[in-house]
């Protein structure tokens, strides 16, 4: 799978929120898209996954413009992890199953339940199938709604700052799960995400984003202090603990 | 419709689609002249003060202003994003227009026409006869049918416009073929039976404590416990008192008042 984004715009109330934007990720890779708040973060990933229509532009998953397809076929295709969700009193296991419906038809096959119950298990949720999901953890929640998306069986998976009400071990967590759907299910997965230095060790590659505009795309071991102080307008200190590069703010630019 | 709004205090009667069916019903009824009062001696309720002789152009304005009312929440709701709780002032504001409606119709007809409305609007199942019956289940039926086959939307509309849409529902449409449909059901019931009030918000409320929020359980069981309240309360109204019927709207309302200010003072899931 490949996704291909070309020259989208996008613009609400006149203000233009995406300008130009440009990028292709292939299968297996994970992108971060960093950038300050107001930077069109959510606007992308709601143009990728067409609940958003980009004003110009297109956006392709390998040979077909996803603007072209029918709902069902997107959501089969694009799998996406808004940053709030409404709670409900359903069940983890029908949180799941839900994840099946683009590929459901008047009934649940044996198909939808066999998938449900293969997330439950990667995901360690089994023994909370039945709870509601009002009686979970944030943590536990966000498990919930990352495996509901799995369940669509998607190519691509979208993700809008899954990590930032998260404790730091649930953090780890739920992004050694990203990485791992990634590599093992040749998932292509976007996170927007502000802690750089989760970025840093988990990303391939990093999207910049400032004032709409892509400012820069590039591989995680090419992000530097000048370009994060550019985009995230703070001033950083970079440094290397063990195998792996952090980064610490100094003081506003 | 609790759904549809996401809002647990959401029912016809809450967001004046039954003030606005009961004002059509009584515009039909008194300036159209779709219904003729009719005095009987052997009346046994207050049911038989009122015989509608135009069902059809009664049930059209009925659904005509239910669907003003349907029409001016779901453009409040989208255009100005209203807070669940902003929805039911709104829904508020619309029945006190509706009910000022219709008692400027009151006001302006004649003491038989005065009484046959004041009667009609107390909402009666006493009044039904088979036909009435008949129509009603008629409509009800597809329209039950619909939202069961649509129970997984429902589900991931729960869950947020977003998720839904992610999910391939076609939200905007779902949300105005529902109301308009649930608004359809609503104007036809108030046509034949007057406003039976709160019955749409404590079936759904009473069914969620059995089956959660699964759309494939939870709508087959508020039908379920909607039509027991309906019968417990009608059962109640005949036997409470020793000689005629009390009308069954009033002892939903009684039922329903309080929760209405249990969930409104819980403040959760509104």
């Amino acid at each position: 799978m490949m996704l291909s984004v070309a020259n989208v715009g996008f613009s609400y109330n006149g203000r233009k929120i995406l300008d130009d934007i440009g990028f292709r990720i292939h299968e297996g890779e994970m992108l971060v898209v960093v950038g300050v708040n107001g930077a069109g973060k959510t606007t992308l990933l709601k143009c990728l996954c067409g609940i958003l229509r980009p004003d110009e532009g297109s956006i392709f998953i390998d040979e077909t413009e996803i603007a072209q397809m029918e709902r069902s076929d997107r959501a089969r295709r694009i799998g996406y992890v808004p940053q709030r969700y409404s709670d409900t009193d359903t069940s983890v296991f029908e949180a799941i199953l839900l994840g099946r419906k683009p590929h459901m038809g008047w009934t649940v096959t044996e198909k939808d339940l066999h998938v449900t119950e293969e997330i439950l298990r990667a995901l360690k949720l089994e023994s909370m199938a039945l709870r509601p999901i009002s009686s979970l953890s944030g943590g536990e929640v966000q498990k919930v709604i990352i495996g509901r998306s799995l369940a669509q069986e998607p190519d691509l998976l979208l993700l809008d700052e899954p990590t930032s009400n998260l404790d730091l071990k649930n953090q780890m967590e739920i992004m050694d799960i990203l990485t791992g759907v990634a590599r093992n299910r040749g998932l292509s997965v976007i996170v927007t995400m502000h802690d750089i230095n989760t970025a840093l060790r988990f990303a391939d590659q990093f999207l910049m984003l400032k004032d709409g505009r892509v400012h820069s795309i590039t591989p995680r071991a090419s992000v530097t202090e000048e370009l994060i102080r550019h985009v995230l307008d703070v001033d950083v200190i970079m440094g290397r603990v063990g195998d792996y590069r952090v980064v610490i703010p100094n003081k506003p630019s | 419709m609790q759904s549809l709004l996401k809002n647990s205090l959401v029912s016809p009667f809450t967001l004046g689609i039954s003030h606005g069916a009961a004002f059509g019903a009584a515009f039909a009824i008194v300036v159209l002249h779709a219904g003729t009062p009719q005095i009987s001696a052997l009346r046994t309720s207050a049911a038989d003060l009122v015989m509608i002789n135009s069902i059809v152009l009664t049930t059209v304005c009925a659904f005509l202003g239910s669907m003003m009312t349907t029409v001016a929440i779901l453009l409040l709701a989208r255009i100005k994003k209203l807070s669940s709780q902003a929805i039911i002032l709104a829904g508020i504001a619309l029945s006190s227009l509706f009910v000022s409606g219709t008692i400027l119709i009151q006001y302006f007809s004649n003491e038989v026409e005065l009484a046959s409305i004041v009667f009609w609007t107390f909402g009666d199942v006493a009044r039904s006869n088979w036909k009435e019956i008949g129509i009603t289940a008629l409509c009800a039926l597809p329209v039950t049918i619909y939202f069961f086959l649509k129970r997984w939307d429902l589900n991931a509309l729960d869950s947020g416009d977003d998720i839904a849409r992610s999910l391939g529902v076609h939200v905007d449409r779902l949300r105005l073929m529902g109301m308009i449909l649930a608004a359809l059901i609503a104007s036809i019931v108030t046509a034949f039976h007057g406003v039976i009030a709160f019955l749409g918000l404590l079936a759904p409320h009473i069914a969620r404590r059995f089956v959660a929020s699964n759309h494939a359980l939870l709508i087959p069981m508020s039908c379920i416990i909607g039509a027991i309240l309906l019968l417990l309360a009608d059962t109640a109204g005949r036997t409470i008192i020793g000689s005629g019927t009390l009308p069954v709207g009033v002892l939903t309302s009684f039922m329903g008042a309080p929760l209405f200010l249990y969930l409104l003072m819980r403040g959760k899931n509104v």
